[in-house]
């Protein structure tokens, strides 16, 4: 499969919005290798190269994941409690992306180690404006430390 | 001169004797004359010369006149005649007082019958008889009176008397007489020598006291049997023994028999015998010598009294003293009179006098002038010899105190019995006194407070009847020894009966109502009572009398317990409870119905919830998709559309996004019926400032005034009262957006109860109003209910932008918060909105929460 690093995981069940979000990342250029898997199972998997993913290079983790809350099989509060309590993907900028505007969901996003809260816009103008916010912000401002185990 | 004076005076007193013998002379004369004198007595030159009228019996006359015996003649009438000197002699008077007077004067009373006999003797008769004279001194003479009568010549009588003085014969009798008793008495004497010796000698075995006769060596001659038997010696053994050996003291007892022979005899000396087996003996010795009858010293006699049982009685004198002196009581002697004979140191202390004070003072200076009379009673009856026990009476102190004390008088009596006294134990019993005064009057509180709580009592009792009565309570009480039960009148009425005449039943007719499924229980639950005591509650069925309907009866049953700790009643009461029981299960069933519907209710709500949550997620997102890809056909396909094309794909990505907002107002709407009431102090003002200021900078093109009056703070929750705000001064800038210059106004007013007020706010005299005026489109009043409505708009989407979800947002934070909200307008001339924030409004009204959970 693909052997790059990855910059982006898009964790995204809604294909038209998974769509929307690819497209306005590459139109802003900000991502070149951007990885969308559909449920969290799948999620996980990627990240824990297991499943469909189990030949894939665990050591490559992606720069920052995009990660809806409603979710088929796991939801995203469930995936963010296992990326963060793995040593290796705690440090990992998750930004939730999602529809819910439910005080509730931002609460435990943030408790569970979320990095960012972003509802996602009805106007496609709102919508691409802020995936370009966190694009340039988490993949080319922020800085992360250095990952030790390196191929 | 002097001379012939004294010759003149000797001649007058001459004179006068001569005439006092010339008037004798006549006297004697005519008293010659008169026969009454027969011979005259003259002293001449110191001579006594008797001249008689007589001169042949002269000589008679001289042998009468010597003779001891006396000698008289008298008158048949008495009158004496003659006299000799020795009759005048016994009569101690002269003889010219005798001669020529009665000689029945000179008899003594006794004797004068034996002078009427003799004057009455026949002529030549003659009596003795022995009679008392009479002196002139009136001292008696007993004599012997010889007296005859004889005829004169010339017819007429007279006596003679011969008195003989027996004085010294009489005297002479008596001693004669005691000769002869002497000789006689004598004569007796000697006759009983023996037997006086052998009497003489019993009275000394006789006597209790030990009689000894000792000798001058002091040796034993003689002992009697009290001395054997305080010696416990025999007499055998005791003869011839040194007297002094028998006492505890020898010495003394040898001192004082020296002492005898001093002086003769030793009196009640005490000395202590000592008997052969030990026992001592007090005694008292008395003795005394004898001698011979030629004065020769012979012995002693010696007596010894046994003072044993005097000196126990002075013992018992002196320790009865003891406890008189000792006592609290004043113990008192008084002899019949009153006076005190004895005060004792009890006395000295309750009457404040001394016994010096009082010794020889009357009784009734302690006793009030009321009490006098009661005195006089009690020494009536000691004078009968009765006692006078335990008499509560007052007497007086020296300190003129009156105090109470019980009095006890007893008679004291002397050896023949006789009352001679009295004595008398006054106790104090002021402190009783005292006492009982304060019992009396602790008594008659209690009675006062046993009264009050009768009243009370009755009282309470009639309330309780009264509230029985009006609740429909009837009250029983079963005595279970007679097995009848009392009811009063609800009772019957409960159970449909007639009433009884006395309002009695037997149990048998209580149990005969109660329905026979319920009997079993009740009569075991009854029994219970009876023997755990205490208090229960039951429920049975009855069927009433009247009309045998089945009636439901709630019962208290109260065990009263008997001295002997049995029940002996059970008292208690009977409800019909039918109708609260039917009410109770219709009130159960419409709980029960309302809680279900509560549960749907809330089952709604969080299907509600749940929905507006599918909403928020799943419709946003189809909008999101519209919109985006109506973007990227603009994008990517813009060289194949025309302008219509363009416009078209603008209407639907304008709808998308109306419909976003419809979507995000319904889910805050939906939002804020689960949000927390967490009230804080608002400033109102700083509040509906900032959110003006807000607002106002999105519309940077228009004029907007706003008049912000000061207003109060309120209690509120502070992220509703702020979307309260936006709601309300967006839709005034909204709703003023044609006018050059919007005019936004907010302030407060006092409240209008009577137009606004409702029950929850009354009393609330300064209910804050906020309102907010604007100069906007205002609206139709008509339409005035529809304005707060979800949805609901006034003004077409073309004149106005809006959801219509604004304004029941702001009902809804007001309704959160206890508040009301209600609006003015009119149609271009601007709207006015009010609403209210008590501040204990946040807690009147409270929504429950709902978890709500993702529905993934």
């Amino acid at each position: 499969m693909n052997c790059k690093s990855t910059d982006i995981l898009i964790v995204e069940d809604n294909p038209n919005d998974a769509l929307l979000t690819i497209r306005s990342l590459k139109e802003h250029n900000l991502a070149n290798n951007i990885v969308h898997v559909r449920d969290g199972q799948e999620a996980l998997d990627y990240l824990f190269a297991e499943g469909g993913y189990s030949e894939r290079d665990p050591l490559n983790l992606p720069k920052a994941i995009l990660l809806d809350l409603k979710l088929p099989k796991l939801d995203g509060l469930q995936v963010l409690a296992r990326i963060r309590g793995d040593e290796r993907m705690k440090c990992v900028p998750v930004v939730i992306l999602t529809s819910s505007q439910e005080e509730g969901d931002l609460v435990k996003s943030y408790k569970l180690g979320a990095n960012s809260y972003i509802v996602k816009p009805v106007e496609f103008e709102s919508f691409s404006a802020a995936i370009k916010q966190l694009g340039l912000y988490w993949l080319l401002l922020n800085k992360l430390p250095v990952q030790t185990a390196k191929p | 001169m002097s001379k012939q004076h004294n010759s003149s005076l000797a001649i007058q007193n001459e004179n006068r004797v001569l005439r006092g013998r010339l008037a004798e002379a006549e006297q004697t004369l005519e008293a010659i004359r008169s026969g009454r004198v027969d011979a005259l007595v003259a002293s001449v030159n110191g001579e006594e010369r008797i001249f008689t009228l007589e001169g042949e019996d002269r000589s008679y006359r001289i042998l009468i006149e010597a003779m001891q015996q006396g000698a008289l003649i008298t008158s048949t009438s008495g009158l004496i005649l003659y006299s000799n000197h020795s009759f005048a002699g016994m009569l101690k008077a002269p003889l010219e007082k005798v001669i020529g007077s009665l000689v029945c004067n000179w008899i003594a009373p006794q004797s004068q019958g034996v002078l009427t006999s003799l004057l009455h003797l026949t002529p030549g008769a003659k009596q003795n008889s022995e009679l008392l004279l009479k002196g002139i001194d009136n001292t008696e003479v007993p004599v012997l009176l010889s007296a005859g009568k004889q005829r004169l010549n010339e017819g007429s009588d007279q006596l003679w008397m011969a008195v003989t003085d027996l004085s010294e014969v009489i005297e002479r009798k008596i001693k004669d007489a005691k000769a002869l008793a002497q000789i006689s008495a004598d004569k007796k004497l000697a006759a009983s020598a023996l037997q006086t010796l052998n009497y003489t000698r019993s009275l000394i075995e006789a006597s209790l006291d030990p009689l000894v006769a000792i000798n001058p060596d002091g040796k034993i001659t003689d002992v009697n049997e009290a001395t054997v038997k305080i010696t416990g010696r025999l007499r055998s053994e005791l003869i011839g023994v040194d007297f002094s050996s028998y006492f505890t003291d020898s010495d003394a007892a040898r001192s004082v028999y020296k002492q005898v022979f001093e002086e003769g005899f030793v009196k009640d000396f005490p000395l202590t015998i000592r008997s052969s087996d030990g026992h001592v003996t007090d005694v008292l010795y008395n003795a005394s010598l004898y001698r011979d009858k030629n004065g020769q010293v012979m012995g002693v006699f010696a007596a010894a009294r046994d003072i044993t049982e005097r000196k126990k009685a002075e013992m018992i004198a002196s320790r009865l003293a003891a406890i008189v002196e000792s006592s609290d009581d004043a113990i008192l002697g008084l002899q019949l009179d009153e006076t005190i004979t004895s005060w004792n140191h009890g006395a000295e202390l309750l009457f404040g006098y001394t016994a010096c004070e009082m010794m020889g003072a009357s009784n009734l200076k302690l006793i009030p002038q009321e009490y006098h009379a009661e005195e006089h009673h009690i020494l009536e009856k000691i004078g009968r010899g009765e006692s006078v026990l335990h008499k509560d009476t007052e007497r007086l102190t020296k300190q003129g105190v009156r105090i109470h004390v019980s009095l006890t008088a007893s008679p004291i009596k002397n050896a023949v019995g006789q009352v001679i006294g009295v004595s008398k134990v006054a106790h104090d019993i002021s402190e009783r006194k005292h006492a009982e005064a304060e019992i009396l009057k602790l008594n008659s509180e209690l009675e006062q407070r046993v009264k009050e709580r009768t009243l009370a009592l009755t009282v309470s009792e009639e309330r309780l009847r009264m509230a029985a009565l009006s609740a429909d309570i009837g009250i029983w009480d079963w005595d279970l020894e007679s097995n009848k039960v009392s009811w009063d009148k609800l009772m019957f009425s409960i159970y449909g009966m007639q009433e009884t005449g006395n309002s009695v039943i037997r149990y048998e007719d209580w149990k005969s109502h109660v329905h026979p499924d319920d009997m079993e229980k009740q009569e075991s639950l009854l029994l219970q009572i009876i023997e755990k005591q205490g208090h229960q509650q039951r429920e049975f069925r009855i069927i009433r009398d009247s009309d045998h309907a089945i009636r439901i009866i709630r019962a208290s049953d109260a065990a009263i317990i008997g001295e002997d700790g049995k029940t002996i009643r059970i008292v208690g009461i009977n409800v019909d409870t039918t109708e609260a029981m039917e009410m109770l299960q219709e009130i159960r069933k419409l709980n029960a119905s309302l809680s279900n519907r509560a549960e749907e209710l809330e089952a709604s709500v969080k299907e509600l919830d749940s929905f507006s949550y599918s909403v928020s997620h799943d419709l946003r997102a189809p909008l999101r998709a519209i919109d985006g890809f109506s973007r990227i056909v603009e994008e990517d396909y813009a060289p194949k559309l025309d302008d219509e094309g363009r416009r078209l794909i603008g209407v639907i990505r304008g709808e998308a996004h109306r419909m976003g907002r419809l979507i995000d107002d319904l889910l805050a709407f939906s939002r804020l019926g689960r949000l927390k009431v967490e009230p804080v102090t608002i400033d109102m003002g700083m509040m509906a400032r900032q959110v003006f200021q807000e607002l106002a900078a999105a519309e940077p093109e228009r004029t907007i005034h706003l008049n912000l009056h000061p207003i109060p703070p309120a209690l509120g929750t502070e992220a509703m009262i702020r979307q309260l705000w936006v709601n309300l001064i967006g839709n005034a800038v909204k709703f003023t957006m044609n006018r050059e210059v919007a005019e936004i106004e907010i302030g407060v007013m006092p409240g209008e109860e009577a137009e606004h007020g409702d029950e929850l706010n009354k009393g609330q005299h300064l209910e804050k109003i906020y309102f907010i005026r604007d100069n906007g489109a205002g609206f139709d009043m008509r339409y005035v209910d529809k304005l707060f409505g979800v949805f609901q708009r006034l003004h077409s989407k073309e004149e106005f932008p809006g959801t219509g979800v604004g304004l029941a947002l702001v009902q809804r934070i007001v309704n959160r918060h206890g508040g009301r909200v209600w609006a003015k307008g009119e149609v271009d001339k601007g709207a006015t909105f009010f609403f209210t924030i008590p501040d204990n409004g946040s807690h009147a009204t409270t929504v429950p929460q709902s978890s709500i959970k993702p529905t993934s």
